[in-house]
């Protein structure tokens, strides 16, 4: 696994899973909607912004997410 | 039935008196007959009916409905649905929220909880079901219980919980998703309460698959070019502002923000008290989105005062509670009202639908009508934030003059009596969003004479521009129909304008998308294609549209079952009809019953039902 090149900053995450939605979409062979199946996980942690953002472990760093951030929460 | 993309094919039916779980297939003339989402939960609701049944008895339905759009990554298809006998009317009542989309990942499309649980339970739903007790979180805030659950559940779960005032039945109770996104209004959250279900928790794994991924990619692309690319400043304002943005004009010229319980207008230094530069740069932290919506109009914001200061909460229609407390209610400053809306949040109350009663409340008291005696000792005066919050208290635990007020504004008046119902302002119950003695508009008239419960079915239409072509291509009338319309926007034109409007804002509900203006900015043809290329059924605007005329005429029923008639739907607040709006060297006259009865005539009409009774006729599919 290719250790993923992309900067999060959670304090811009809005909660919107845009980012986990394409990344399913685009990455699975079924080119299917899964949160389970994203290599992008957003969950909700008021102890640094409102969302924290991770990645697992099969993340390519392939960008579809940076792509439809819309909130400048991932960028290169 | 065969995988149809989009859809999950499933309904999760729960007994909560029997403990009964079961699956059955969502079947595939619902989908062409309704569509999916909301379609599918009126279909439930009419054939599940118990007419004349206690709203807050066990026989009442509660269902949670997401159309096929949502869960996937199509701009703004986010929103899913809750309905039930409201018991706000009696009626058919509706709510909704752009959170809930994790329903469609656990496997299901809709969700129809009946009966009456012995103790407090809460659902928790991921690969299995199960019903859990919940006897150590009944008594919690909506925010406490949330942590709780997160706390054993782990934060994949997506919470929906009810707060004190939903445990006791308010008809102001809503039903708070992750400690911030609301089913605010109809009284969803006290149905819930009446079933002893504190909250339903979920997380799922499942997937939701694409017919024809390719085609889908592409018409994504252009939906998002016409609702965000293609309108970045508009984008940024709703952004920056979110509901707030209602607060100037166009939309404040239509007097959705009217004072004190719609005795005055509001006065023109309101907005000196609310700057909203300071609420930039001083109490918004972040941008908070529902679901696939890139726009993010709910905010992330600081608390400022008190034992929270420096806190952060998040909330979603900030103009809902500006509209409660500050209009309403009259409290002054971003601190107070914001502190408002923090209580009513954890307590689990619509703002408007509390702010209503309320400023109701004052106003009795201003008026005499009521006294101390009445009020267990508080005294009840314009822009009073600490007694604000502790009749908001007092409605949530059902104590002193709060157990009168959480009765709503249809009872609550009559357990007052001398003659207060004057003063309560409202359609059937439901709190009210502008005063039709500025301007009838579609969105306005809609309200009044449907009172749902919730602005869904009359999108934000005041102040917009109305173009033949406009009604064409974003509403889908007919040339002929939408060239008449044009000439009589007061008359007919209104009445047609308001059903194609519902129309249109119930197919958005049935397929799972958010009307934020600029959602509604995409072609009817570009959300017909994308239901095609989702779930491989042929359709176009028009079927789509048609669908959404069964799921009203459905809707209809389940109210005609409930008793409704001609004489609900004209009924007009007693202020509205007697009293003058003084605004400014303006003055606006009561609205004239004559002329609302014979819009009511011809909205029948466009509907076709019966012109006099507003029944449904046979003939109507449904």
């Amino acid at each position: 696994m290719a250790e993923p090149q992309i900067e999060i900053k959670a304090e811009n995450c809005s909660g919107c899973l845009r980012c986990s939605l394409a990344c399913s979409f685009y990455n699975t062979k079924e080119r299917v909607f899964s949160l389970a199946e994203a290599q992008i996980v957003v969950r909700p942690d008021e102890s640094n912004a409102w969302f924290n953002v991770e990645f697992r472990e099969n993340c390519t760093s392939c960008g579809i997410c940076v792509e439809h951030c819309d909130f400048g929460a991932l960028t290169w | 039935m065969k995988k149809i993309g989009g859809y999950t094919g499933k309904i999760l039916k729960i007994d909560l008196g029997e403990k009964r779980i079961f699956t059955e297939p969502l079947p595939e003339e619902w989908i062409s007959s309704f569509t999916g989402g909301l379609g599918i939960s009126f279909k439930l609701a009419y054939d599940n009916a118990c007419p004349k049944e206690d709203a807050l008895g066990p026989k009442n339905v509660l269902i949670f409905g997401a159309g096929p759009f949502v869960g996937t990554l199509i701009p703004g298809a986010c929103k899913t649905t809750v309905v039930a006998k409201t018991p706000v009317s009696g009626f058919l009542g509706i709510s909704g929220t752009g959170h809930l989309g994790m329903l469609k990942f656990t496997g299901y499309d809709n969700l129809m909880i009946t009966g009456e649980a012995d103790r407090p339970v809460y659902l928790k739903i991921d690969d299995d079901v199960e019903i859990c007790d919940a006897g150590d979180l009944w008594g919690k805030d909506t925010w406490d219980t949330t942590e709780a659950l997160w706390q054993k559940l782990g934060k994949q779960f997506v919470v929906a919980c009810i707060g004190p005032a939903g445990e006791n039945m308010a008809v102001q109770a809503s039903i708070i998703v992750n400690k911030y996104s609301a089913y605010a209004q109809s009284g969803m959250g006290a149905v819930m309460g009446s079933k002893n279900l504190k909250a339903i928790a979920l997380s799922g794994s499942r997937s939701i698959s694409v017919a024809d991924p390719g085609r889908f990619s592409e018409l994504i692309d252009k939906a998002y070019h016409q609702s965000i690319e293609s309108q970045k400043e508009t984008i940024n304002v709703f952004r920056e502002w979110g509901t707030l943005r209602a607060m100037g004009p166009p939309i404040s010229q239509f007097g959705p923000h009217e004072y004190k319980n719609y005795s005055e207008v509001v006065p023109p230094d309101l907005p000196y008290k609310f700057p909203l530069d300071r609420f930039m740069s001083e109490i918004k932290r972040g941008d908070i989105s529902c679901m696939a919506c890139p726009i993010g109009c709910k905010h992330l914001i600081r608390m400022l005062k008190g034992d929270k200061a420096g806190d952060s909460m998040a909330v979603s229609c900030l103009v809902g509670g500006f509209h409660g407390f500050a209009a309403h209610c009259a409290v002054e400053g971003w601190e107070d009202a914001i502190r408002c809306d923090e209580l009513c949040n954890r307590l689990g109350m619509d703002y408007l639908s509390a702010g209503s009663a309320i400023a109701f409340a004052i106003e009795l008291y201003q008026k005499k009508i009521i006294d101390k005696t009445d009020t267990d000792g508080l005294e009840l005066k314009w822009g009073a934030a600490e007694e604000v919050q502790e009749l908001l208290r007092q409605m949530a635990l059902k104590q002193g003059f709060g157990k009168i007020l959480a009765q709503g504004l249809i009872k609550g008046p009559q357990l007052i009596g001398k003659n207060s119902e004057k003063y309560a302002v409202h359609t059937r119950g439901h709190a009210i969003y502008y005063d039709p003695r500025r301007a009838m508009s579609p969105d306005l008239f809609s309200d009044m004479i449907n009172a749902s419960g919730d602005r869904f079915h009359a999108p934000g239409w005041a102040g917009k521009t109305i173009t033949k072509e406009f009604l064409e291509r974003h509403l889908g009338m007919p040339p002929d129909q939408a060239e008449q319309a044009v000439t009589d926007m007061k008359g007919y034109g209104l009445a047609r304008f308001a059903k194609w409007a519902e129309d249109n804002a119930t197919m958005f509900e049935c397929l799972g998308l958010c009307q934020m203006p600029p959602h509604q900015k995409v072609e009817l043809s570009v959300w017909a294609g994308l239901y095609e290329a989702l779930t491989g059924i042929k359709t176009d605007g028009e079927k789509l549209l048609h669908a959404a005329v069964r799921v009203w005429n459905i809707r209809r029923k389940f109210d005609l079952l409930e008793g409704r008639t001609r004489k609900d739907d004209s009924f007009i607040a007693w202020r509205f009809v007697t009293e003058r709006l003084a605004s400014g060297g303006e003055d606006h006259d009561p609205v004239s019953e004559e002329s609302f009865d014979a819009l009511l005539t011809e909205y029948y009409k466009e509907r076709g039902w019966d012109p006099t009774e507003g029944s449904v006729r046979q003939e109507s599919n449904v």
